[in-house]
């Protein structure tokens, strides 16, 4: 297994990289591409054990094959969340292999790498920001280089990163995070768009 | 334990994991059991460590089973229900019958339904109809309709209501703005009650767009012809969570739960019931300046845009949160092909270079839109970004190709030929965003000789003028599926209304007949694609900018995530948290 990306400076104390936690629902999922943070995990934990029991698969991880190991799983519709310098990671994911959402918390992206990485990518995004400067500038810069169905969302909290999970506002971020990921992905499974003539006589 | 090819290390070392959570309280036993047995954890190793673990939580009631969808979409955010959303609106309200309207307001989510629906993804997915599918030979869409749905008043919808609906769309008479996405589709009939067949002429992979949209709404159509003008107006009868209470002209729209609505069963909303508020009252608030004081100073719950200078300022404001997106519109200038130059593509390059989008964007809405370089917006899901090869801001290009079309600078600068001056006359609606964007226009082509003569009149008397024959006019699209929309004022037939700027491309005109005779959705894309590089290169109309839309809630304001193509909130799924 490849290492996760470089520890965070900020980090209190650090967990193994080596981690990885399945949160086992139906076959849509969310794939969480964690730092290495002790608390971030934790918050990221809480947030993927609440979405299970929504419905929703999950998996801590942002090693390369995370997502086909989701599939392995059972998990056919995936969306991909990251906060802060994992974006980048995240990014990576979205673009190598088909993930169906991604959803970035106070995104940091290199400016260099921006333009190749958010180009070729039409899958319904959420970038969330709360109210720092900074941060709404990034989540504006990256929007301005998107193309297709972007979202903006911005909090009333001074947090950034994986902080505005463990912040104030952090139950609304857990909302909104679980309603996208519920509209793309679907809350229920439900037959959708038939389009062939075979499914017809199923229908009929 | 079996690990998955190519996938990360879980095995073992996620099993051990599991079991410590187990012990240390943070995972419950059902969790746990569903955990196991998705990493390959077998059922007597599962059973044992319970046993091990101890413990008789009632999490665990039955045996272990395989992992299933075993969650409670409610549970997202358990709605309390009651209250009045009280949400300001940046237009006017228009009468609200889907047929005859060129603009759906947000009642139109909340009074009725469509028969499927564009998920985030633009996946179809049920709303009225359970399933559907072509014919093989892609000539007839069958759809099968939910079961005993009646409108407000309890009239019956089922599929002859909705073939009502469709048939009276494709009426010549009964003037739908719509006709024109309509116009492969041959009939409409209802089988039985449930079943509904849409006869079209070729086949016609975009009809699910077509039906989709707010316009394509099914409304209660013997009430509609009964009242005729005052349908929309006095009563609305459709099959959405909430009722028609009054519209207001000018001032506001009020709704109230339908209390006998039988729930949906779009597999994306969280709300299956019926609503949770108790009514929605939108009003219309026309000063710009005012919309988010009023907001800030509590007299509103939620508002649909803001002043783009506003929004940096409602940001910061502890109690509420901003959601921006990227809105299916663009706004554009036409140029009338008979007039002036601008039947020649080179004089249509030469405008599109010297116009400096980054700049409109920037000064104008404050960054809130992207420049547009072809005739669909960046916001589009079919966005072809090909076009951002061509006509970028270059004034010296733009300049080459005026001369190279015959048109040298004049004394006073402004380009001459044959003795005639490139001047002409812009019309503008008296909106005065448009006025300003009129003014930036002008002062860019100014840059590059010519003289731009800007008019404003009101809304009606500007459609008038359109009609009639303009030099050149400013425009802002909206529509659910931009390429539709883009075929309507483009296309040649379309000439001279609502291609007001009387366009005529052959090639355009191909790339058009592809997308709708296209046979699947790979078909649709590749069409849309192709066209898009030939409005880019030909030009049919000017793009300028694809502009965002921004709402903004008090935090106590839930579940509410508008979606681009709907371009409101799914109000059923939305509540207050500030009721008792």
């Amino acid at each position: 297994m490849a290492a996760l990306a470089s520890r965070d400076p900020t980090c209190g104390s650090s967990a193994s990289a080596e981690q990885l936690d399945l949160f086992a629902g139906g076959p849509a999922g969310l794939l969480v591409v964690p730092g290495d943070c002790a608390d971030e995990l934790m918050l990221w934990r809480t947030l993927l054990e609440r979405t299970e029991s929504l419905g929703f698969s999950g998996l801590l991880s942002g090693a390369p094959g995370a997502v086909e190991y989701l599939r392995s799983r059972g998990v056919d519709r995936v969306c991909v969340v990251a906060a802060g310098a994992r974006a980048e990671r995240a990014l990576h994911l979205a673009a190598e292999e088909r993930v169906d959402a991604l959803i970035l918390i106070s995104p940091r992206i290199r400016r260099e790498l921006a333009a190749n990485l958010l180009r070729p990518l039409r899958v319904p995004r959420l970038l969330v920001a709360g109210s720092d400067q900074r941060d709404v500038d990034a989540v504006r810069q990256i929007y301005a280089q998107s193309f297709g169905n972007v979202a903006l969302r911005f909090f009333p909290s001074p947090a950034a990163g994986h902080q505005l999970l463990n912040s104030e506002v952090g139950p609304l971020v857990v909302e909104t995070v679980s309603l996208f990921a519920g509209r793309v992905l679907g809350l229920r499974n439900a037959p959708t768009n038939q389009h062939s003539a075979s499914a017809l006589e199923e229908v009929m | 334990m079996t690990q998955a090819s190519n996938g990360p290390a879980v095995g073992g070392q996620e099993l051990d994991r599991l079991v410590e959570r187990l012990r240390g309280g943070r995972v419950s036993r059902r969790a746990f059991i569903r955990r196991a047995a998705a990493i390959g954890v077998s059922l007597p190793t599962i059973s044992s460590i319970l046993a091990a673990c101890g413990g008789d939580d009632e999490d665990d009631a039955g045996s272990a089973e395989a992992p299933a969808v075993a969650g409670d979409p409610s549970k997202l955010s358990p709605g309390k229900p009651g209250g009045t959303l009280r949400e300001g609106y940046d237009r006017d309200f228009s009468r609200m019958d889907p047929i005859n309207t060129t603009w759906y307001d947000p009642g139109f989510f909340a009074l009725y339904e469509a028969i499927i629906t564009p998920d985030p993804k633009r996946k179809f997915v049920p709303e009225i109809a359970e399933k559907w599918s072509p014919s093989s030979n892609g000539k007839v869409w069958t759809f099968k309709i939910r079961e005993g749905l009646k409108f407000h008043s309890g009239a019956p919808l089922d599929a002859q209501a909705i073939a009502d609906v469709f048939n009276e769309i494709i009426n010549p008479k009964a003037g739908s703005p719509q006709i024109a996405q309509w116009a492969p589709v041959e009939k409409t009939v209802a089988k039985d009650a449930t079943t509904l067949e849409v006869h079209v002429k070729h086949t016609f992979a975009n009809l699910p767009n077509v039906v989709s949209t707010g316009y394509s709404r099914i409304v209660n159509l013997k009430l509609r012809n009964k009242l005729g003008a005052d349908y929309g107006k006095k009563e609305i009868d459709g099959s959405g969570p909430f009722e028609f209470v009054e519209w207001v002209p000018g001032d506001h729209v009020t709704v109230k739960r339908w209390e006998e609505y039988p729930g949906a069963i779009v597999p994306f909303f969280v709300n299956e019931r019926k609503a949770y508020l108790d009514e929605i009252r939108w009003s219309y608030v026309a000063e710009t300046a005012t919309r988010a004081l009023q907001l800030q100073n509590r007299e509103l719950d939620s508002l649909k845009g803001p002043a783009p200078q506003d929004i940096e300022r409602l940001q910061a404001d502890p109690e509420l949160v901003v959601t921006e997106i990227g809105e299916q519109a663009l706004w554009y200038m036409g140029l009338n092909f008979e007039r002036l130059g601008f039947g020649d593509v080179r004089v249509r390059q030469a405008v599109a270079h010297a116009l400096d989008r980054q700049a409109i964007v920037d000064k104008l809405v404050f960054g809130h839109g992207r420049p547009a370089f072809g005739p669909i917006p960046p916001a589009s899901p079919d966005y072809n970004d090909a076009v951002e090869e061509r006509n970028g801001f270059d004034l010296t290009k733009a300049k080459e190709l005026m001369r190279t079309a015959g048109w040298e600078p004049g004394g006073d600068d402004i380009l001459t030929k044959d003795g005639e001056k490139f001047s002409f006359q812009l019309i503008t609606s008296v909106d005065s965003f448009e006025k300003q964007l009129a003014s930036v226009v002008q002062e860019q082509l100014r840059a590059l000789g010519m003289e731009v003569r800007v008019r404003n009149f009101d809304e009606a008397t500007k459609f008038e003028q359109l009609g009639k024959g303009v030099d050149a006019f400013l425009f802002k699209y909206s529509w659910p599926n931009t390429y539709d929309v883009y075929i309507v004022i483009s296309e040649s037939k379309a000439a001279p209304i609502p291609n007001w700027q009387r366009a005529k491309l052959r090639e355009l005109d191909q790339a058009h007949s592809k997308y709708q005779h296209a046979a699947t959705p790979e078909e649709l894309n590749a069409a849309s694609h192709e066209g898009q590089l030939v409005g880019a290169e030909q030009l049919p109309f000017v793009p300028i900018f694809g502009p965002s839309t921004a709402w903004v809630t008090q935090k106590y304001v839930r579940n509410y995530l508008p979606i681009s193509w709907n371009l409101y909130p799914y109000y059923t799924d939305v509540w207050m948290d500030n009721q008792q």
